[in-house]
């Protein structure tokens, strides 16, 4: 039976489908010098659900269902695997004291069709929350990132 | 190494005499194999960033350094994680500071398609001086554009309805696929051509008549019919339960 091992694994592996695919945030306008950190979170929406406003966003509200967030300043982390579905993109972009200056959310379908890189496009913005009340601000970046204030 | 299945058999065949001139320390060999591979202009990504970091590598150990630094910022564009651990000295520092002022940005392309019907822009991001040479554009009823690339990081163009979507492929001098956005379009159906009658042919002589029931009655044949039902449902149990979808690390604008 050990010769059909790997023929099963082979089975296995060309059954398991990964698909890579980027996320490319782009600018509307030229990214304000005071900008020193940007927010990604990534929201699991149901069919009726659309992105937050970037007052929500911005304060962590909860949308959807967070499924991942992150803060970094120029390239951020792998997100890694995410299930097909429907998804909030939100990216908000900070200033020194969690000010937002500008902000984009798009939502896509991830599946079969989709194309990559998935592009976010941020405009100015402004909202009166910084980081949400369960949440502080440091050097720019909300803390801790992926939490949701109720 | 592990070379990617985009590379054909020539250009593997090719590249891994390079990397045998290399462990041999045949320099000016590997130099020349490496080059020669690049040209072929039928790697994938990984393999030619692969082979930039060799060139690179080359050029250090022979003190050109303004080749090295060439080929090394475009290894970096192509994978911002190349392995430089084992290179030269001078190379690591030019590694050092291409990665200060490039971050681990890669080279990429994007499509910013704002509504169905208007033009689509290409945005090529990152992208260092001269690796980039041809943009190629790619719709469905055979609509395509070739776009000489002269360092303009935003190109519009303007498919017909019926063209989208478009896929971009971006090509290095040689030819060789470097960025992907989009979806090419399917290679259209090759109708083949009928089969030739056949000769006729005499008669074969009568086979003799073998007895199915022997097959039937082999264990064997029982004990593989039932590992490929098992492989079947363990298949379909797979397929079932979705595609995995892996999202990269985002990059500031």
């Amino acid at each position: 039976m050990k010769r059909w091992l790997p023929i099963t694994l082979l089975l296995l592996v060309s059954c398991t489908n990964e698909t890579a695919l980027e996320l490319e945030i782009t600018a509307s306008e030229a990214v304000p010098a005071e900008v020193a950190s940007w927010e990604l979170r990534l929201y699991q929406l149901a069919e009726a659900e659309v992105c937050p406003s970037a007052e929500q966003a911005a304060s962590a509200a909860r949308v959807g269902r967070l499924a991942h967030a992150q803060s970094f300043a120029d390239v951020g982390m792998s997100v890694g695997e995410i299930p097909a579905g429907r998804w909030g993109m939100a990216v908000i972009a900070r200033d020194d004291a969690c000010g937002v200056r500008m902000y984009g959310c798009t939502v896509v379908e991830i599946g079969g069709d989709t194309f990559s890189p998935i592009p976010i496009r941020v405009e100015p913005a402004t909202a009166t929350a910084t980081c949400g009340g369960c949440r502080t601000c440091g050097a720019g970046a909300c803390d801790v990132v992926a939490a949701v204030c109720d | 190494m592990a070379l990617g299945v985009a590379a054909p058999a020539a250009a593997q065949d090719r590249f891994e005499d390079a990397e045998r001139a290399r462990a041999e320390a045949r320099l000016e060999d590997a130099d020349r194999l490496y080059t020669e591979v690049l040209e072929s202009g039928q790697l994938g990504l990984s393999e030619v960033a692969h082979a930039h970091l060799r060139l690179a590598e080359l050029a250090f150990l022979g003190e050109e350094l303004e080749v090295g630094a060439r080929h090394l910022r475009y290894a970096l564009a192509l994978r911002p994680d190349a392995p430089v651990g084992d290179a030269p000295q001078a190379m690591q520092d030019a590694a050092a500071a291409i990665l200060v002022e490039r971050s681990q940005r890669r080279l990429r392309v994007v499509l910013e398609i704002s509504d169905p019907s208007s033009p689509i822009t290409i945005a090529v991001r990152d992208a260092p001086a001269d690796l980039i040479r041809t943009v190629l554009v790619a719709g469905p009823e055979d609509w395509r554009r070739t776009i000489a690339y002269d360092g303009e990081a935003r190109l519009d163009v303007e498919p017909p309805q019926a063209s989208r979507p478009i896929g971009v492929r971006l090509l290095d001098r040689y030819g060789n696929a470097l960025g992907f956005a989009g979806e090419w379009p399917a290679p259209p159906a090759v109708v083949a051509p009928p089969a030739p009658a056949p000769d006729p042919a005499p008669d074969p002589a009568p086979e003799p008549e073998e007895d199915g029931e022997e097959v039937f009655e082999n264990p064997w044949f029982w004990v593989a019919i039932g590992v490929v039902a098992v492989i079947a449902v363990v298949a379909v149990a797979f397929t079932a339960s979705g595609e995995s979808y892996s999202l990269g690390p985002p990059v500031a604008p």
